[in-house]
């Protein structure tokens, strides 16, 4: 009996904590289909217009499509970068490993408040023009470090004898790079794509120091916040947690089939 | 039939030579200048405690790990350093290190692709291979997927395959149990007579390496300490340290008195004992020394009388071992083990008379590692 006493109690504790931690999400979403545009239960009712306005929107397309690039093209790079970078300090790290470590995982430290001011600086300095070139070079700084941190860890499970049988079997660095290091890395390739899709998706601090002309979504959100908490604000929010929410439904499933299938 | 690169080769040719090789990490000396030809064909056994040098030396002839000093010849020439397909030896490694996301199949391929072999070669190679290691029906699984046997056989697949001149095995059964390691030690066997090529073979498991073996060098802190076949090493153990880790010893204490050629006399805790001393030693009178007696040449019950030493002893323990019986006898403060054929029926506590000949005793140089004290 008391072992069902204590399932009922933990049961209801984590039904408080996923309450505490989706509530808010699911209220946003609820409030981007009302009708009344005062957030305030009990609801007018209901409508797909707010979404409906937010698709006839130029800006508002324009600035969810730069997000998406600057999203994928950082991905791109800070995942090639960081997955060498973290392959380097692995193997040929040596005595310097730990300190290399760190040093490359000190960005993720920094308030992004200070990244922002740092590369406007920087950008200042060598008179380069703010484009999303300059956004997408901001968030790559940004992400980098998780990109590191996590080949990091799954490279500590990495037999090297794999890498001397490959060697022993006539393989070159390259090959061995390309053919048995890559797949025993996948997982961590994709867990470290959509962390960084999603540190970059959601970003607004970095991308208002270094961006130009160019506006992203989470700026809109801002921009529109100062009217505020509309329910077409609550529709783009929504659209932004389905679309992160997607990517992370991806990750988990691609985990997944590759612990069942090395 | 398989044709392998060492198989049209003349018998006594040297295939793995190595000339003062030595090999240091820090300040620790894992091989300390050795000496080694390896016949081609040959199935050769390095064998010591771990930390001996013995993988060390595996692994500068596989090329994974270069010497500070010497020369390494693997069919007459030097081993080339900067890895490729040509290289004439392939290592089976003790955790098999299989690729874990490559099949079967996929495994096997591998350094044939790596050798630039065409693409309906490798098909029939690797079919041939995986069919003599009795791997056909689980040619499409991932290594995870099967047992540790099976796992094994692919390593030694994925190595054969690109048919090497010398195969190099570190501990390969390792890590499998007793009956299994019984079971791939007469497949292993069987597969080198029939491949044909060398095997250099690294393992701490004494009666392995005398099952496998057609020489046994065996390897002490760096160094060779002796090689030959299982029956010399076995016969005639150059010191207590191989006579103690090649089968099993009694080793006693003793002040050595005088001797003729080979034939010795020396003061033990038991007498004065006659016994053989090994070619390379030649003591004087009062050095320290080592007796070595076999428990199987400790012989027990009256016939003994006869024999060159015979004395009474208290019967400590008895154990049945199946195909014989382990005795323990003590006299005075000296601990003697014998085996006897069959099952030995007297009980502990009982005094028996023992005995043995004089040609079964070897006396050796004294080593602080193995020495009893002198009663």
């Amino acid at each position: 009996m008391r072992r069902d006493n204590v399932k009922i109690v933990l049961g209801i504790w984590t039904g408080l904590v996923l309450l505490f931690l989706f509530a808010p999400l699911i209220i946003v979403a609820i409030f981007s289909f009302n009708t009344s545009t005062i957030s305030r239960f009990p609801l007018s009712g209901y409508t797909l217009s707010w979404y409906a306005k937010l698709f006839g929107d130029g800006m508002l397309r324009e600035a969810l499509w730069n997000s998406l690039i600057i999203a994928f093209a950082t991905v791109v790079v800070s995942c090639s970068l960081g997955i060498l970078a973290a392959v380097g300090i692995h193997r040929h790290g040596g005595r310097f490993t730990s300190g290399l470590r760190a040093f490359s995982l000190t960005p993720m430290m920094v308030p992004r408040l200070v990244i922002g001011i740092a590369l406007l600086t920087f950008y200042n300095l060598i008179q380069i023009d703010l484009s999303l070139f300059t956004v997408i070079a901001g968030h790559i700084v940004m992400t980098m470090p998780y990109v590191i941190l996590i080949a990091l860890a799954r490279l500590v499970g990495f037999e090297k004898t794999l890498e001397e049988a490959a060697w022993d079997l006539g393989a070159s660095t390259f090959t061995i790079f390309r053919e048995i290091m890559v797949p025993f890395l996948k997982p961590a390739i994709i867990a470290a794509g959509l962390m960084s899709f999603t540190l970059s998706f959601d970003e607004v601090v970095v991308t208002f120091f270094t961006t130009g002309r160019e506006n992203t979504l989470p700026m809109m959100i801002w921009s529109k916040l100062r009217f505020g908490i509309t329910p077409e604000v609550n529709a783009i929010a929504t659209i932004t947690v389905l679309i992160s929410g997607l990517f992370a439904v991806i990750a988990e499933l691609t985990l997944r089939r590759a612990q069942e299938k090395p | 039939m398989l044709h392998y690169r060492g198989s049209s080769r003349v018998m006594n040719q040297i295939d793995v030579e190595l000339q003062s090789v030595v090999k240091r990490f820090g300040s620790f000396t894992a091989v300390d200048g050795i000496d080694l030809a390896v016949q081609c064909g040959q199935f050769v056994t390095l064998l010591g405690p771990s930390g001996c040098g013995k993988t060390t030396t595996l692994r500068m002839i596989g090329g994974l790990e270069l010497p500070d000093s010497g020369r390494i010849l693997v069919g007459g020439e030097p081993l080339a350093t900067d890895g490729g397909a040509s290289r004439p030896t392939r290592m089976v490694f003790q955790n098999y290190a299989l690729f874990p996301h490559m099949t079967v199949a996929e495994n096997v391929a591998f350094g044939l692709r790596m050798q630039k072999v065409p693409k309906a070669e490798i098909e029939t190679r690797v079919k041939d291979i995986v069919a003599l290691l009795g791997l056909t029906a689980h040619i499409e699984k991932f290594p995870r997927q099967m047992s540790g046997g099976q796992q094994q056989r692919v390593a030694l697949a994925r190595a054969l395959v690109t048919r090497p001149r010398v195969l190099l095995l570190d501990e390969p059964l390792g890590a499998l149990d007793l009956k299994m390691r019984k079971h791939m030690q007469h497949e292993l066997k069987k597969l080198q007579r029939e491949v044909g090529i060398t095997f250099v073979y690294v393992t701490h498991d004494q009666e392995e390496a005398m099952n496998l073996s057609d020489t046994i060098v065996v390897m002490d802190h760096g160094l060779i300490v002796q090689q030959g076949s299982a029956a010399e090493i076995y016969q005639n153990p150059v010191n207590a340290y191989v006579a103690d880790f090649i089968g099993e010893a009694n080793l006693l204490s003793g002040v050595f008195r005088d001797g003729a050629g080979d034939r010795a006399t020396a003061i033990s805790p038991l007498g004065v004992l006659g016994g053989r001393l090994p070619e390379s030693y030649r003591p004087s009178a009062g050095d320290h020394v080592l007796f070595s007696i076999r428990p199987e040449h400790v012989l027990i019950g009256q016939n003994t009388a006869s024999l060159d030493f015979n004395k009474q002893g208290t019967l400590t323990e008895v154990a049945y071992l199946g195909g014989s019986s382990r005795l323990t006898l003590a006299v005075g403060d000296t601990t003697l083990r014998a085996d006897v054929p069959g099952l030995f029926t007297a009980p502990a506590g009982e005094v028996v008379m023992f005995g043995w000949q004089a040609e079964n005793v070897r006396i050796l140089r004294h080593d602080a590692r193995f020495t009893t004290p002198v009663a």
